[in-house]
């Protein structure tokens, strides 16, 4: 299966603590066929696992949203991507962590996609067939500051 | 029976019903109570056998050690008026209870029972006080009771209880006090959730202890070599390393105490079909319940107790797990190709707890290979049976040699292929050799420490030493093996059957082995370390069925072997590591 998927965060490059850290996911299809890609455990569905490393200033930032276990997907929960277009979703990363301000905070999306399906394929696919895919992506830098700096 | 204690309020009294029970007799016990004092006093039924055997009330020991208790465990809410009984002074009540159905009583010998009075709650209040104080934790009765121990003598080994497949024998290391099912007035909080979804609840709770319990017995209880090579630790954690498997213990650990000990609340705020529950980490003991968790079956794969044990394990407080992968085929791969991750994956442990299908937490043996099958090039007469074996020292590094009657052989470890020209005579080729050791050694070791250089040889009650750069023995020599080697135990002063050296993390040590039992000699104190003999089968992990003792001959491993110890015996040797601590497959 020729799949080739890449990620990439973008922001702003500095957020006041204590508002909304709303931060964009972009899921690129770099490869020459339709896929469907299981939204799980990815920020297409919000964030619903430990999907990042968040660390300020280089000390890691513990997560504190949700920890989901599954059973079987359902169809919408895959979305289609096609070739040379990518899955976009917005998501506020100061909903799952406890931030505070830092010079640098980084954000690693893991990579990893827990099921990915060639079009043409029949979906969802049941928990136990998944196939997942490890996705290669940059990690995302800001700061965090108390006041918006002027 | 009865005491005369003036300060006493009930005396708790056990008696069996006889004195020797066969494996296939009930143990009945009879349990009564009896109000000494001089007023009414109230008995919560809970805990005493007056409402059967429904939770962990008794200490059952036999030889010091505690029989398991592997009946039903109730999670309970406040009790009602009819949970009470009304003692009158003087008056007794009583029931009779089977401990061998509740108890894993397998050893045979002489056990004491005892009542955990500590669990018995009355008082002379109103059913509604006593409630009130029950209520607010305190357990411990407002009167004093006393009890007395029972005895009785099982006189024959009973086929030990298992659980998920595990047997659950005396899992003292985890029970000591803390550590199996328990009793416990714990308050379950449930929000959101209809009756009947706290009936599952409750029960899906009581299960989750139970296979949590068996899961800790099982990580906890094996054997080295099961920690090594048991199937069911292999499938759902992967290779062994001592870091994961010690953090998988201590996963156990806490998920059994959390979900036995801990105040769990459930929400039922959650319709998704496709999902079965969500936590947050950092808030435990909350679980939410969602769609999926209500069609699980109880037990089994993905079950609703499995999934306790899931939600349980993410908690940072408990063990802090991630959802790397999830369903079977998922944490099956994971356990081959990331065991750090599997590990530290929910899944990964509500599957190994579920145990289904149900996989041998035994480990498995070392083979049993043919001596001319991996040892090439053996001359004829020598392809096994042999009185010992020893490496070269000095000039003859690199070399190994076995020795049988009056003669012996050259193996070339780097080659490894027994060298051409043997066998040779021992007498014509070992020089100075005294009178009486020129055949039929029974062991021979290299020095080490203070001794190297040397190498001993070992017959009947005597030894000589050899030095390997004059490649002569030392003269003055025999000596007798007693005396000169200290602090050798009774029985262990003549007729070893091997010897060898320890590597890796027992380096430094020296193994003399006899019949089915072996020593630890310490080459830097020159001393026997104290403790043994100790049974060989106890202490050496998975050597097969054959090797465990009365070997022939024993020999460390050089070269591209270094960190082995080979064990010969008949035709057959087996191979140990040293530093997996166990015969190796």
């Amino acid at each position: 299966m020729a799949v080739s998927l890449k990620y990439s965060l973008h922001g702003k490059s500095s957020y006041v603590l204590g508002k909304p850290i709303l931060i964009a996911f972009d899921l690129e299809n770099s490869s020459s066929t339709d896929l469907w890609i299981l939204k799980w455990y990815t920020p297409l569905e919000g964030i619903k696992g430990k999907i990042f490393e968040v660390t300020c200033d280089g000390e890691a930032i513990p997560y504190e949203g949700r920890l989901v276990k599954r059973g079987n997907p359902a169809e919408d929960d895959y979305v289609l991507v096609h070739p040379g277009s990518s899955a976009h979703a917005e998501f506020d990363l100061s909903e799952a962590y406890s931030l505070r301000e830092c010079k640098e905070c980084r954000l690693k999306f893991k990579g990893r996609i827990h099921d990915v399906v060639v079009d043409g394929q029949h979906i969802p696919h049941a928990a136990d067939q998944h196939v997942s895919v490890e996705v290669p992506g940059e990690p995302l830098l800001f700061r965090i500051e108390k006041v918006p700096t002027k | 029976m009865a005491s005369k204690d003036s300060n006493l309020d009930l005396f708790v009294g056990l008696e069996f019903s006889k004195r020797n029970y066969k494996a296939s007799d009930p143990q009945k016990l009879d349990f009564s109570i009896t109000n000494e004092s001089n007023k009414d006093i109230q008995v919560l039924k809970w805990h005493t056998p007056l409402e059967g055997l429904k939770s962990d009330m008794f200490r059952v020991e036999t030889a010091g050690e505690r029989a398991v208790y592997l009946g039903p465990i109730y999670k309970r809410g406040a009790p009602t008026e009819d949970d009470y009984i009304t003692l009158k002074p003087g008056e007794t009540v009583g029931a009779k209870v089977d401990l061998a159905n509740a108890y894993d009583i397998n050893r045979p010998g002489t056990q004491n029972v005892k009542y955990k009075t500590e669990h018995l709650h009355a008082g002379a209040e109103e059913p509604k006080t006593l409630t009130k104080s029950l209520m607010k934790g305190k357990v411990a009765p407002a009167v004093t009771v006393k009890s007395n121990t029972a005895t009785c003598t099982l006189v024959e080994s009973r086929q030990p209880k298992t659980l998920g497949g595990v047997e659950v024998r005396l899992a003292r290391k985890l029970s000591s006090e803390k550590g199996l099912p328990k009793a416990k007035a714990e308050k379950t909080s449930f929000s959101s959730c209809s009756q009947s979804r706290q009936t599952d609840l409750a029960t899906a709770l009581t299960k989750a202890v139970q296979i949590a319990a068996a899961a800790k017995s099982a990580v906890f209880n094996a054997s080295k070599c099961a920690q090594y090579s048991a199937p069911r630790y292999r499938e759902w954690f992967g290779k062994f390393k001592q870091s994961r498997y010690d953090a998988v213990k201590n996963h156990y650990d806490k998920i059994h105490d959390a979900l036995a000990n801990k105040d769990i609340t459930f929400f039922c705020d959650c319709a998704d079909g496709n999902t079965y529950a969500y936590v947050y980490p950092t808030k435990p003991y909350e679980i939410h319940l969602c769609g999926a968790f209500w069609n699980a079956p109880m037990m089994g794969t993905d079950s609703k107790a499995g999934t306790l044990v899931h939600e349980m394990s993410h908690f940072n407080a408990v063990a802090g797990t991630d959802d790397h992968v999830y369903g079977q085929s998922g944490c099956r791969n994971l356990a081959n190709s990331n065991p750090d991750d599997a590990v530290d994956n929910a899944d990964s442990h509500e599957y190994f707890a579920e145990n289904t299908p149900v996989l041998s937490m035994a480990g498995s043996p070392g083979s049993i290979i043919k001596v001319t099958d991996f040892w090439r090039s053996m001359p004829s007469g020598f392809a096994g049976s042999f009185d010992a074996a020893l490496n070269g020292g000095g000039p003859f590094s690199g070399k190994c040699y076995f020795f049988k009657g009056d003669k012996y052989i050259r193996y070339d470890w780097a080659n490894d292929r027994a060298d051409s020209g043997y066998p040779k005579s021992i007498a014509a080729n070992w020089k100075n050799l005294p009178a009486g050791f020129k055949s039929n050694f029974d062991a021979a070791i290299n020095g080490q420490g203070p001794f190297s250089g040397k190498c001993y040889f070992f017959k009947g009650d005597k030894y000589i030493r050899y030095d390997w750069g004059a490649d002569r023995a030392d003269t003055g020599y025999p000596k007798p093996i007693a005396g000169n080697w200290r602090d050798l135990p009774s029985g262990f002063k003549d007729k070893f059957d091997a010897a060898i050296n320890g590597g890796g993390p027992f380096a430094g040590k020296l193994y003399f082995f006899k019949g089915d039992s072996y020593i630890r000699y310490d080459w830097q104190t020159d001393r026997t370390d104290p403790g043994y003999p100790k049974k060989t089968a106890d202490f050496w992990s998975c050597m097969p069925p054959g090797f465990t003792g009365d070997f022939e001959a024993a020999l460390e491993g050089d070269k591209q072997f270094k960190g082995r110890g080979y064990f010969f015996k008949g035709t057959n040797y087996i191979r140990y590591s040293w530093a997996e601590d166990r015969a190796e497959e």
